[in-house]
């Protein structure tokens, strides 16, 4: 089993647009060129594409890391005003680095 | 070993009876916590008489400056602590990157004996990150996977994570086995427990067509250590159908609380068992109410405080 390719695929089915609607239009031509065994490429087919598309959707929502307010907001007391500038400081030096 | 004499005596004539019983083994006395969220920080800090426990996303402190050292050492005096990740990718088939190795370790170094979790899924493939919990195929192969990374991590950590059960809107393609058989066979040959989430056992048995008690049953009880309890909402299938969304943003459902009831009738040793909310944040009474039932359910007597919120026993 070429299980790391088969891996890649299914993450890429997930997070990648363009390719997840290549796939529901043809699956044998997003398959092609990639070095699955028939069974995965069967199996990779045999996916509920409803199941596919509310899956991928999810993820792309749940994507967006939410660090930054989370490091703003870890307690209440923080001056939102004064995080929000700090990052602002640092972003900025980053830019003239 | 206590023995409990009964003497039970009649009218006249009556004859005395006098039966030693063995006293039962008493009951474990299970934990109740909450995740740490900024928004409902001050219903945390207020109600520390129901919360025993704090849960925090590792991936959020993993930079830990001073003032986040003293706000967790803060949580620590009041609460005990669980980290729980979700970036780790236990079956990631590339294995666990040595820099998060290093995170990992030196973060775990801070802390005495930090209590660890993290996710039964793969969230990196090549160069792609998922951003969020991918559930794997449940086969064989990825058993072996798991398994690998499990003993790369304890030889790196000196400990292993707690596994938790994944949710999913997929089934996951080349699978052979039940979540539950495979989670077994995992847990089994690496000698590791599991934290068990009964809304995500929920989801995957209402969304693939089991039985959530039956699917619930076939887990492994006795390697529990910390249950997971939240809610999530219907999302639209197609014209006719729809799915369960575990998306922590809602109330834990009538149905959750029996299965936490069933499981508990399994596991005769303490857990912890932690509320999740991770959004769309309700009234503190709704919270306190959740938290209330959980302590019921463990016949934990609730604070003299409380005793006139209950409304719902």
């Amino acid at each position: 089993m070429s299980y790391p390719i088969f891996e890649y695929t299914l993450a890429k089915l997930l997070t990648d647009t363009e390719f997840l609607n290549l796939f529901l239009g043809s699956s044998e031509r997003a398959l092609n060129g990639l070095d699955l065994t028939q069974a995965e490429k069967d199996a990779l087919v045999k996916m509920d594409h409803r199941e596919l598309v509310l899956a991928s959707t999810s993820f792309q929502k749940k994507k967006m890391p939410c660090k930054t307010r989370e490091k703003l907001h870890f307690f209440p007391a923080i001056n939102k005003a004064t995080a929000r500038f700090a990052i602002y400081l640092k972003h900025l030096v980053r830019r003239l680095n | 070993m206590a023995a409990v004499a009964v003497v039970a005596a009649a009218a006249e004539g009556a004859v005395v009876v006098e039966v030693k019983k063995r006293a039962s083994k008493p009951a474990p006395i299970h934990r109740v916590g909450i995740g740490w969220r900024p928004e409902i920080a001050s219903f945390i800090l207020n109600h520390s008489d129901l919360i025993d426990d704090i849960e925090i996303v590792i991936e959020n402190f993993f930079s830990l400056n001073r003032q986040q050292r003293e706000q967790i050492e803060f949580l620590a005096s009041l609460y005990t602590i669980h980290f729980h990740g979700v970036g780790l990718g236990i079956a990631c088939s590339d294995g666990i990157p040595s820099i998060l190795l290093k995170k990992l370790n030196s973060f775990f170094s801070r802390f005495p004996n930090p209590k660890w979790s993290d996710h039964f899924s793969f969230v990196r493939s090549g160069d792609i990150e998922l951003g969020h919990l991918g559930a794997p195929p449940r086969n064989d192969h990825t058993v072996d996977i798991i398994i690998n990374n499990l003993t790369n991590i304890e030889k790196e950590l000196g400990r292993k994570p707690l596994l938790e059960n994944v949710s999913t809107l997929l089934l996951p393609p080349m699978s052979t086995q039940t979540e539950a058989q495979w989670i077994n066979k995992i847990v089994t040959a690496a000698n590791s427990c599991i934290l068990l989430d009964i809304n995500n056992v929920y989801c995957n048995a209402v969304n693939f067509g089991d039985d959530p008690f039956s699917a619930l049953a076939e887990y492994p009880f006795e390697r529990v250590r910390q249950i997971h309890m939240s809610g999530g909402k219907w999302i639209r299938y197609d014209e006719m159908s729809r799915r369960m969304l575990d998306d922590h943003k809602h109330d834990i459902p009538e149905i959750g609380f029996q299965m936490l009831d069933f499981a508990l009738s399994k596991i005769d040793h303490p857990i912890s068992i932690i509320l999740e909310r991770d959004g769309n944040y309700p009234d503190n009474s709704i919270l306190r109410d959740q938290l209330l039932r959980i302590h019921a359910l463990i016949k934990r007597p609730i604070p003299k405080d409380h005793l006139n919120e209950l409304s719902y026993i």
